[in-house]
């Protein structure tokens, strides 16, 4: 290809830095580069300290925007949160009441491909209940399910009506009655 | 994944044993069968979708037969062009290994933006609006529904935009089994881009230096970078409206393989936006204006013109038709106006809808003065949809002065390439309504990519250096500076790399600006199968679906005037926008409940599944 005569080039060049300083020296610029470095700088921070359980903090939502799903006697079922500490997730249920009903009890089962994984139970009482999913429950490759029931404690038998939490594939809680 | 992976490259085999019987260069088998590869996809899905059979199983041997096919039938060339591959490849590696530093470097910065992207897109899930809102809802809906029939929405955009970009989602999610790499349906495109935008720098004789630094006009854009992993279209269309302008613009290349090609990428084009239209119609100018250059005869141009024609509506005139045969307007909501004559009656005009989607302080501004600003980028942080900027600095620093420099080498020394060029840069980019809107000229900053390639390779000496390493350091910083620009910050990024990926979804939701926490909400506690009612107003439809589409969604102008009562059943959720005319309905509604509530929408409960 035929080279251009020296004073175009140079004329190119020219117009070129300026519009190339126009660019950098526009105020914005010091914000979008200090913004990268910091991105990057955390990121591999970050990555360095994989352990730290305060990089697999996942907050829970604020309850105050939620309503009753499932009402259990005095207590209502307000729905499910996740949150995860450290390695562990854990499933947040959670419940309004007056005051804590001795005869009530909540029982969560996780299954994983029609096996059962583990159960956790306890005393009903309103507000947020953690319970730690374990590790292997997402390991299913056919299907997963947690199932929540609320028990009458001195009759050994579910409260009406049943919630019944259906995760299907991807461990996210549903309930179903 | 496999699936997804296995299907793409026997589709990619099939392609490239049918462009091996073309008389090409490297590059255009290249292009040609990628485009070819994409047709083949997007054609089979609509062709099933007709037949209601949009689903794993058909797409695997419909495509597995085609291609199967193809490569019988072209074994040998498809062998030989093989081969020579593996040893130019092996060749072009060796060459650029003794490269210089800058180009080295360049290539580093490439690479290493890419693979963030990847990895980001990968671990991420989708958060950007038009994503959420419009482009996945449309493959979800056609995904349930297992054809490719007009979707019943109030959203003008899901029901009525040609849906060949959402076709290309949906065969992700089907073959692949899940939604997880939505988000990257765009990224090849990405580096289609920059191959279709060196390649044409290639013929037109520049160095291999100079061509990838000119395509970096293309492939170091902000906008670009970020939108690899975005589920919009903007990269897909301008990529292949530059595969099809190398594809014309190959002295090599044969009659038959250009119109053909030129002609599947129209076609394509055509499918994925309206704004497509604009290429095809470009493209199709350009290539009639080379066949007359040849002095072929009428009749061959006759041929070529109806072929292209064909070619086009097979592909990408389904949507038109619909739309045609629906409202008698193939571009509706579009309303075609001339002057004070509506030449085909729509909801909007492109001027109404643009209006006031200028920022506030470059919307007084003259036309020079608001695209030099827009251009200078007065913004700190880079967005997909970027209104302030977004083209990064190569483009401003070089592309201008080189579309100059290029258009006045041009006129003194013209030529046919140079003129197509031109033509289809300003062409393009004066046709784009609203083309102050970075995102909608990206074809044209990537042929501009061109102009910067030539520029330099007339440059000598000390000026030729200083040039090539002033446009290799803005190149880096783009390449660099913008992945970090996304919704993410670190901490979800290392917290999502560590999440189970069934759980990843959900983890974003509650804090980017496009959703909200009621859809977290809705996705941990709408059970699996529920029927959803949504309101018109702005709801982000994609995370209602649940995350293997499970979910059942309708309007709930369907539900009050019958119509998904007939189809469906009684809804068990209503998710409206907060003051919209839909809740206050709905709190009127005795047998609703209210369930969750934000600052953006309210949730109802009606009925259990």
């Amino acid at each position: 290809m035929k080279q251009s005569s020296w004073p175009v080039q140079a004329g190119v060049l020219g117009v070129i830095l300026a519009l190339a300083g126009i660019w950098l020296l526009t105020p914005e610029r010091r914000e979008m580069f200090s913004y990268s470095v910091r991105w990057y700088a955390a990121l591999i921070y970050d990555l360095r300290h994989l352990g730290d359980p305060s990089l697999t903090l996942l907050e829970p939502m604020n309850s105050g925007d939620s309503a009753s799903l499932v009402q259990f006697r005095d207590i209502s079922f307000l729905g499910c949160d996740l949150a995860m500490r450290g390695a562990k997730v854990y499933l947040i249920t959670r419940w309004r009441g007056s005051a804590q009903d001795a005869q009530l009890e909540a029982r969560l089962t996780f299954w994983t491909d029609g096996w059962l994984l583990a159960t956790e139970q306890w005393p009903l009482d309103p507000g947020d209940h953690y319970t730690e999913v374990p590790a292997s429950f997402f390991r299913g490759r056919l299907s997963r399910e947690i199932q929540l029931m609320v028990m009458d404690k001195t009759a050994g038998i579910p409260v009406s009506p049943t919630s019944v939490l259906l995760p299907i594939r991807d461990m996210n809680v549903r309930i179903c009655n | 994944m496999s699936v997804l992976l296995t299907c793409t490259l026997l589709i990619a085999l099939g392609a490239l044993g049918l462009w091996s019987r073309a008389r090409s260069s490297a590059r255009s088998l290249i292009l040609g069968s990628v485009i070819t590869a994409i047709a083949q996809i997007t054609a089979s899905l609509i062709a099933l979708g007709l037949l209601k059979q949009l689903n794993q199983i058909a797409i695997v041997l419909t495509n597995g037969a085609i291609s199967g096919f193809l490569i019988f039938l072209n074994l040998k060339p498809l062998i030989s062009v093989l081969r020579k591959g593996v040893a130019s490849f092996s060749q072009e590696l060796r060459i650029s290994a003794k490269k210089p530093v800058t180009l080295v470097v360049v290539l580093g910065a490439l690479i290493a933006a890419m693979s963030l992207m990847l990895w980001l897109g990968l671990i991420l899930p989708p958060t950007d609006w038009d994503g959420l809102a419009q482009n996945l809802p449309m493959a979800a809906f056609h995904i349930q529904k297992g054809d490719i029939r007009p979707i019943e929405t109030p959203y003008r955009g899901i029901t009525a935009y040609p849906q060949g970009g959402a076709l290309l989602i949906a065969y992700t999610v089907l073959l692949s089994g899940d939604d997880a790499v939505v988000d990257l349906v765009q990224f090849p495109f990405w580096l289609l881009g920059i191959f279709a935008a060196f390649s044409l720098a290639r013929e037109l004789g520049t160095g291999r230096s100079n061509a990838l630094i000119g395509a970096l006009l293309f492939g170091a854009a902000p906008v670009v970078i970020l939108q690899s992993r975005a589920a919009y279209f903007d990269v897909e269309l301008a990529a292949l409206a530059l595969a099809s302008l190398a594809l014309l613009l190959d002295r090599k290349l044969g009659a038959a393989p250009r119109v053909l090609g030129v002609g599947i990428g129209a076609g394509l084009l055509m499918g994925l936006k309206y704004a497509g239209l604009i290429y095809a119609w470009v493209l199709l100018a350009l290539l009639v204006a080379f066949l007359v250059a040849q002095r072929a005869s009428g009749r061959v141009l006759l041929l070529s013109i109806g072929a292209h024609g064909a070619i086009c509506l097979a592909i990408g005139g389904y949507w038109y038709a619909l739309n045609l045969l629906r409202y008698g307007n193939p571009f509706w909501p579009m309303q075609l106006q001339i002057g004070s004559w509506t030449a085909l009656p729509g909801v909007w005009t492109t001027d109404s809808f643009y209006g006031g989607a200028l920022p506030t302080g470059v919307a007084d501004l003259s036309y020079p003065m608001m695209l030099l600003t827009l251009w200078r980028e007065p913004v700190g942080r880079y967005a997909v949809d970027s209104r302030l900027g977004g083209l990064g600095p190569l483009w401003f620093a070089f592309g201008l002065p080189a579309l100059i420099f290029f258009l006045v080498q041009t006129i003194r020394k013209p030529s046919f390439f140079r003129w197509s060029l031109l033509l289809f840069i300003f062409g393009t980019f004066l046709l784009t309504p609203a083309n102050w809107h970075t995102r909608y000229v990206l074809a044209a900053v990537g042929a501009t990519g061109v102009c910067v390639a030539v520029m330099l390779e007339s440059a000598s000496g000390i000026i030729r250096q200083i040039l090539v390493g002033l446009a290799a350091i803005l190149s880096c910083a783009a390449l660099l500076i913008t992945p970090a620009h996304g919704e993410a910050t670190p901490t979800d990024v290392v917290r999502n790399m560590q999440l189970p990926p069934a759980l990843r979804r959900t983890t974003l939701m509650d804090h980017v600006p496009a959703m909200d926490k009621a859809l977290r909400w809705s996705e941990l506690n709408i059970p699996l199968k529920s029927t959803i009612a949504y309101g018109w107003g702005g709801v982000v439809l994609y995370p209602l679906f649940g995350p293997g589409f499970q979910n059942n969604l309708v309007s709930i102008e369907s539900v009050m005037n019958g119509s998904a009562m007939k189809t469906a059943f009684r809804p068990h959720y209503f998710i409206v926008r907060r003051g919209s005319a839909e809740e206050i309905q709905a709190r009127e509604n005795a047998g609703l409940v209210v369930v969750f509530a934000s600052e953006k929408y309210v949730v109802f409960f009606g009925a259990r599944p």
